[in-house]
């Protein structure tokens, strides 16, 4: 069972970046009104930020990681980790990392790799950089987490184009020989792989002139294959299925109870879903913040997305204990219970 | 036991027009309505799992024609 308890690890800061440019659902021209509300409302997603074309992923990480660099007051020459977890890297190959550490000025000294995960992504990149960390006396890394998603849904698609929305964070984590632990569980179905998937342009379907071809799958399902599949009650069952005990299980294993957790940071994939794992978890909705109104499902950068832009007030005072939770492609799912102090409150950056 | 005629209210209630113009009983094809869609399926879904904790998937609902049909399921899976 992958539970883990990673200690004499602080977590110091986040920051988040979105593209300027918002798209309003209310806008999307391939439904009729009377749907389009529908789906709105019950999708609980008004508007969603696009990033333009030559704007990447990556360059929405490296904006909030300046960021908060500057605000920890960080020496870059400190920085020994640089991980960024993505499914929209700058290129398939080298790994972004890498081109971020040259950019943002880290050291030659700096470990710098990719990993693919989408919804995922924050805990289990948690995990793998504060698993490093706990090793390495006097250090601090950055986690960059985020996802292009406009890049991969079929503007025509019903099922998944009124859903995504881009964005890129930075999180600031520090060797600190008294930090309270990290817990962590964390868990895979690769059986469930054709849920969330984009089945062209990689080695077993290659980029090819079919892989352009657009598709017409009925129920206002248009799409190529370089597109977002989304099999939406295969992961709404998942989830279901899957979170609630996931959740209940690193409870009995950190000693930590529900009652302890002042926040529940759940990616938010769609109202529907997150209300669902509210009730069935029973936990308080002020207890749960969300972004999806105006920052939809930002992929992996919806958990620390939602951290800065609901909660930096709040995390800049006292001590909180928090819990995150991502579930989504691959499939895919993990939870995170740690305690923050004193974080700096930085504002949601827009980038133009 | 979960009773047939409240099981039809409750999707009804869900799957209800603006018009007020459905009327569910238990030989409902429910997925003919002119108004399912994914969406409407997963709502369905929502409202199953909060009221019966029977989580069902597209399969499920696919096997099931009618709303007696789906109320058979959901008892069986309650039991199980």
């Amino acid at each position: 069972m992958a539970i883990l308890k990673l200690t004499k690890v602080a977590f110091q800061g986040v920051a988040a970046a979105v593209p300027e440019n918002t798209v309003y659902n209310a806008d999307f021209p391939y439904l009729k009104d009377k749907e389009k509300q529908f789906v709105i409302s019950n999708i609980g997603i008004n508007e969603r930020r696009v990033a333009p074309k030559e704007m990447t992923t990556a360059d929405l990480c490296e904006a909030a990681a300046n960021r908060l660099l500057e605000e920890l007051a960080w020496k870059k020459e400190e920085i020994a980790i640089l991980v960024f977890i993505s499914q929209t890297p700058d290129y398939l190959t080298p790994c972004t990392a890498g081109v971020l550490q040259h950019k943002l000025g880290l050291p030659h000294h700096c470990l710098a790799f990719d990993i693919n995960l989408g919804c995922s992504a924050y805990p289990y990149g948690l995990s793998v950089v504060a698993g490093l960390l706990s090793q390495m006396q006097g250090s601090k890394a950055l986690l960059l987490v985020g996802d292009k998603s406009s890049q991969l849904v079929g503007s025509q698609d019903k099922s998944t184009a009124m859903l995504f929305s881009d964005a890129g964070t930075a999180t600031a984590l520090e060797y600190q020989e008294n930090a309270p632990p990290m817990w962590f569980e964390l868990c895979s179905d690769g059986g469930g792989y054709q849920s969330l998937m984009v089945t062209g342009g990689g080695g077993r379907q290659f980029f090819s002139e079919e892989s352009l071809k657009i598709t017409d799958h009925g129920k206002g399902i248009i799409r190529n294959e370089l597109n977002l599949i989304m099999k939406g009650l295969d992961v709404f069952k998942f989830a279901l299925k899957r979170v609630p005990p996931s959740i209940r299980q690193l409870y009995k294993e950190s000693g930590v109870s529900q009652e302890d957790i002042d926040y529940f940071v759940f990616h938010q994939a769609n109202k529907l879903i997150n209300k669902t794992l509210g009730k069935q978890l029973k936990i308080a909705p002020e207890k749960m913040p969300s972004t999806l109104a105006r920052f939809g499902n930002s992929s992996s950068a919806s958990i620390p997305l939602t951290l800065v832009d609901q909660l930096g007030k709040t995390l800049d005072k006292e001590t909180n204990t928090l819990l995150f939770c991502g579930f989504g492609v691959g499939l895919s799912w993990g939870t995170a219970i740690l305690e923050v102090a004193n974080l700096p409150n930085i504002p949601l950056l827009e980038l133009k | 036991m979960i009773n047939l005629k409240d099981f039809v209210q409750q999707i009804e209630e869900e799957c209800q027009t603006e018009d007020n113009t459905l009327s569910f009983t238990p030989k409902t094809a429910y997925k003919d309505i002119e108004n399912w869609s994914s969406l409407l399926a997963l709502i369905v879904i929502v409202k199953i799992t909060d009221c019966y904790n029977v989580i069902l998937d597209e399969d499920d609902l696919r096997q099931c024609d009618t709303l007696k049909d789906l109320h058979a399921l959901v008892v069986e899976r309650s039991e199980e």
